[in-house]
């Protein structure tokens, strides 16, 4: 019984997260500053559900993840794609499924900094790698710069500050991955030019990073205003 | 399905009434009145408007004032991408009301329960009267009517700025007009919810002088961008619900198959899950997405259905629509600018041009594959958690699958992949199924279509093919233009799920069909070349291929795709007018500004010839090249005016005729939609229709055998990566005078193609008239 009453209590927070997330939208950026705490609670009732109940019910070995520098612990099969853990147990939203094939990367995050494709990559095959999803761009951002805690909480990463004010995504599926990807290559390259950023998009990965909606030259436009703050650095 | 014409526009005049006192707060809530029978005959008999299931004190609103000074509109339109609602809407609403934009603070949009008009997500600024504008002018003279008794002052000695209402010394804050009572503006209404166009605010309300607009023409960012960039915002993706199954579903074999045995869930790997089958709809479902996925495989595998041959394959599709299709039982569609002797002008031509243009399949092909959330509940009420461009349409085409009403089923609707009209008419392909699954087993069930079930088995953008005719008379100018498109019904709305159930459903294409059933092809292109003398324009329609061999009366499912039908008719006499420009010896620009007297056609052409660097000659190029190894440079241009707004590309491209490859490398693109309302947001919706229409232009093309679309994912469908783009150039031509704002979403991804074709004959002297332009299909034209 009190694993039904562990479950009850999950499901229930999880709705009332859903909705509060959907009010806050709806207040466009009023009340946004709770936000952060919910999703905190919210992942501490799932880690306790987990624990709790998903041992005995899917019999699958328990791995660690190190998730946007928190350490999970998660019970996956074998071949479980990361993207499955990081949506369904972990209740991350930024990756997305796209095609499960790796042939988009609307499902990307970096590993050890490196953009991979979730949707084919075992969660137990990145197991004491460090794993950044677009929720944790603003903390590896803060933790590169030394920012304090109180100015960490205030601060988006470079790369999300250009995609809304360069006003990047249209639909803006794809764009998780593609911020992933901006983050990849202006670690590496602070200053690319449009070749260089057509080249990481179109090559550097496991398949080019697909847009539907046409935005490749709004990305390109933010890639570089990203590459701008980040140079002023802040 | 027949043209969308402009709905009969009747002065109606709004009533304010008083509710009861409202302890805490108070709020002018703008809710409206149906009058007369739906717009539809057919529909007339029917109920036009649902009770609402929620909060019935919210159903019918569209704004709310609120006593805190902040604002709350809603709209039955759900972005999915535009931006529209969030930016455009609020602009036009803070216009019309004089307030800031930040102060509304709300926007709902979608729901069906919570917002007000239905109608798909399409024509969002509805030819500068969308619904928005006018519940806003409706509400902004019941507030100056509030205003005009508080303060003692009459009506026409007010102004009104940020929302505070000053004249005779006085002012007010709508806020404090507001306060400690309830107010019920009612206006009128016309349509059906539940109709793909919905519901229409009627009368003539005063609006708000163009002249003194603040608001309108400022590059107001988009509230959701942020949010979806900080991961805050929750997609339909997202959608967890208490006890929620993950389910896949098993598609048949074919297009014409049927059912023979379903498959056995292996236990032994895959405990907790369970097969579904309802008639030729079979569905995995588990706890566990995972599982799901890989039960969903085993199961395929293991089922049998029947086999079913009754496509022409695309290798012969061409063929089949000119010899075999049946064009003579839907009734033929005429343009509204048919005028003079085309037939006897085209006999005594100086001389002529005639040609046929074909036009392949494209997929919608959403960046993430179609999925929905149900949950049906004891009671029989339905809830659909999914991304939705006309949720109100779904609900109905739900409610029908169920033998139910629509007050049982509410859809709510969240974010997700674009996916550019396929949903406009309802459905985009798993939400029935998700409804099927729940109702089987009692619980909350979310079906997640994998990219190979969102190519084969959702509609897709209609083939077609046109026969023109162009005589040129002794100047070189032309003096008949005669076209006759060739298309097979664009709109199918039928829920798939439901079809492959044997459920109730719309009826399937056919030439006696409602507004949306019908075979008709309506013409869609509006003529902008009114000094031709002679025209005839006719549109021709016939069933889906394959519909009436398959035994489930499923072919190729067409619909409409952004830019509908234009594209398809608008790619055929764009390309046949620069071709007539060469026979004419005249530059093709030039040639169409002397082709036609509308102001605005000719600003775009002229902005285009100006910012592409257009050098004025005619085509062929001289010295052009079809063979070798080295890139033969040409540009073409093309024209359309959609949704009230006028629109001109250049495209500058490189061909290798060797390899038949095309780079384009200049786009330049401009638009004159009347006043610009958001320059930001029309510019990004302008480069990204842009960049698709370099997709349509050169990569996209359905593929199939006799029996199923035979492409699976992003390899056998591509789409243009970033290195696939040009530089592109857009020119916003703001144009108050028009007194209205034009569409801004569509025409961008149709320009490109004509443009690309007509830039192809200016590098090398030959023509090619099949879209796509793929290297093996230019090789092959360059080399014969």
């Amino acid at each position: 019984m009190p694993k039904l009453h562990v479950e009850f209590l999950c499901v229930a927070y999880h709705t009332f997260l859903v909705l509060s997330l959907r009010e806050s939208r709806r207040a466009l950026g009023v009340g946004r500053e709770y936000v952060g705490t919910l999703e905190f609670v919210t992942s501490v009732i799932y880690n306790l559900r987990n624990f709790v109940l998903n041992a005995p019910l899917k019999g699958f070995p328990m791995v660690t993840l190190n998730v946007n520098g928190v350490r999970r612990e998660v019970q996956v099969a074998d071949d479980m794609p990361l993207l499955y853990v990081l949506r369904n147990d972990l209740q991350l939203i930024g990756p997305q499924f796209g095609c499960g094939l790796a042939q988009c990367g609307a499902c990307a995050v970096l590993v050890d900094g490196k953009e991979v494709r979730s949707c084919v990559t075992p969660a137990a095959s990145v197991t004491g790698q460090e794993i950044t999803t677009l929720e944790g761009l603003p903390a590896r951002w803060a933790k590169q710069k030394g920012l304090s805690s109180e100015e960490a909480k205030n601060t988006l990463h470079p790369v999300q500050q250009a995609w809304i004010e360069e006003q990047t995504p249209q639909c803006g599926f794809c764009q998780n991955g593609m911020m992933i990807k901006a983050t990849e290559l202006l670690e590496s390259n602070p200053n690319p030019t449009v070749g260089q950023i057509k080249d990481a998009f179109t090559n550097s990965g496991p398949s080019p990073n697909l847009c539907r909606c046409g935005t490749y030259l709004a990305i390109i436009e933010a890639v570089q205003h990203a590459a701008t703050i980040m140079a002023k650095g802040r | 399905m027949a043209t969308m014409s402009e709905k009969p526009r009747t002065a109606f005049g709004p009533t304010l009434s008083r509710r009861q006192f409202v302890k805490a707060g108070g709020a002018l809530v703008v809710g409206f009145k149906l009058i007369g029978p739906g717009l539809l005959k057919a529909d007339s008999a029917k109920p036009v408007l649902y009770k609402n299931s929620l909060d019935p004190a919210l159903a019918s609103s569209w704004i709310e004032i609120h006593s805190d000074n902040t604002v709350l509109i809603r709209t039955g339109k759900s972005d999915f991408g535009q931006g529209s609602t969030f930016t455009a809407y609020r602009q036009i609403v803070a216009e019309e009301l004089s307030v800031s934009f930040e102060a509304i603070t709300t926007v709902i949009s979608g729901h069906t329960d919570q917002t007000p008009d239905g109608s798909g997500a399409f024509d969002f600024l509805g030819h500068g009267t969308p619904n928005i504008r006018k519940a806003a002018a409706y509400t902004y003279q019941a507030l100056l009517d509030l205003a005009s008794e508080r303060l003692g002052v009459s009506k026409d000695k007010l102004s009104v700025k940020d929302g505070i209402v000053s004249g005779g010394g006085g002012n007010i804050s709508y806020g404090d007009l507001v306060k400690n009572q309830q107010l019920k503006l009612t206006i009128p209404v016309s349509g059906n919810l539940t109709s793909i166009m919905g519901l229409t605010i009627e009368g003539n309300p005063p609006m708000k002088a163009i002249g003194n607009y603040t608001i309108i023409g400022k590059s107001f960012k988009n509230s959701i961008i942020s949010s979806k960039v900080r991961a805050q915002e929750i997609w339909a993706t997202d959608v967890r619900l208490p006890g929620m199954l993950h389910a896949r579903v098993v598609h048949p074999k074919t297009l014409g198959s049927t059912l023979v045995s379903a498959g056995q869930i292996d236990k032994t790997k895959f405990p907790n899950s369970q097969v579904i089958v309802k008639g030729n709809l079979v569905g995995v479902l588990a706890p566990i997405e995972w599982e799901a996925i890989q039960a969903a495989e085993q199961v395929a595998s293991a089922t049998k259905w029947t086999d079913w041959k009754g496509l022409p394959g695309n290798e012969k599709l061409y063929k089949h629509l000119r010899e075999e299709a049946d064009w003579t039982s839907t009734t033929v569609t005429h343009g509204e600018a048919n005028k003079g002797d085309v037939s006897a002008t085209l006999a005594s031509a100086h001389k002529k041009h005639s040609a046929t243009y074909q036009f392949s399949y494209m997929k919608h092909a959403p960046i993430g594959p179609t999925m929905a959330v149900a949950d049906v509940k004891p009671d029989g009420t339905v809830h659909i958690y999914a991304h939705n461009q006309n949720p109100q349409a779904l609900r109905g085409e739900i409610a029908m699958m169920l033998k139910t009403t629509p007050d049982h089923v509410i859809v709510h609707s969240y974010p997700g992949p674009g996916h550019y009209g396929r949903s406009n008419g309802g459905n985009a392909g798993a939400e029935d199924e998700a409804v099927l699954f729940s109702q089987a087993v009692g619980k909350p069930v979310r079906v997640q279509w994998m990219r190979a079930d969102d190519l084969q088995w959702s509609t897709q953008s209609s083939a077609s093919y046109s026969d023109i005719q162009i005589a040129l008379d002794e100047r070189g100018k032309i003096a008949a233009y005669q076209v006759d498109h060739f298309m097979p019904a664009m709109q199918d709305d039928r829920p798939i799920g439901a079809v492959l159930a044997g459920l109730p459903t719309m009826a399937a294409p056919n030439p006696h069909g409602d507004f949306v059933t019908n075979t008709a092809n309506g013409l869609e292109d509006p003529w902008v070349y009114a000094p031709i003398p002679n025209v005839a324009e006719h549109g021709r329609g016939t069933y889906q291929v394959g519909e009436r061999t398959s035994p489930i009366a499923v072919g190729l499912r067409d619909h409409s795709m952004r830019t509908p039908g234009q594209f398809q008719q608008n790619y055929p006499r764009e390309l046949a007018i620069s071709e007539a420009a060469a026979l004419a010896g005249a530059d093709a620009i030039q040639f169409r500004i002397d082709h036609t007297s509308e102001e605005r056609a000719i600003a775009v052409l002229k902005a285009v010839r100006d910012a592409s660097g257009w050098d004025t000659r005619p085509s062929p190029r001289p010295g052009g090249v079809s063979t070798g190894t080295q890139p033969a440079r040409g540009r073409g241009v093309s024209l359309m005016l959609r949704s009230g707004s006028y629109w001109a590309c250049v495209c500058q491209i490189a061909v290798t005729p060797s390899t038949g490859k095309i780079a384009i490398e200049k786009y330049t693109i401009a638009v004159d939609p009347g006043i610009v309302v958001n320059p930001l947001q029309l510019k990004r919706n302008a480069e990204g229709g842009a960049i698709m229409g370099i997709s349509h232009a050169l990569f996209e093309e359905l593929l199939f055998n006799e029996s199923s679309i035979t492409q699976d994912d992003w390899i056998s469908y591509p789409i243009p990566t970033m290195s696939d783009i040009p530089e592109i150039k857009v020119v916003l031509l703001n144009n108050p005078k028009v007194g209205a704002y034009g569409g801004g979403s569509e025409a961008a991804n149709a320009l490109a193609a004509p443009a690309i074709a007509a830039a192809l004959h200016d590098a090398t002297g030959k023509i090619l008239r099949r879209l796509p332009l793929k290297p093996a299909y230019v090789q092959a034209i360059l080399h014969a």
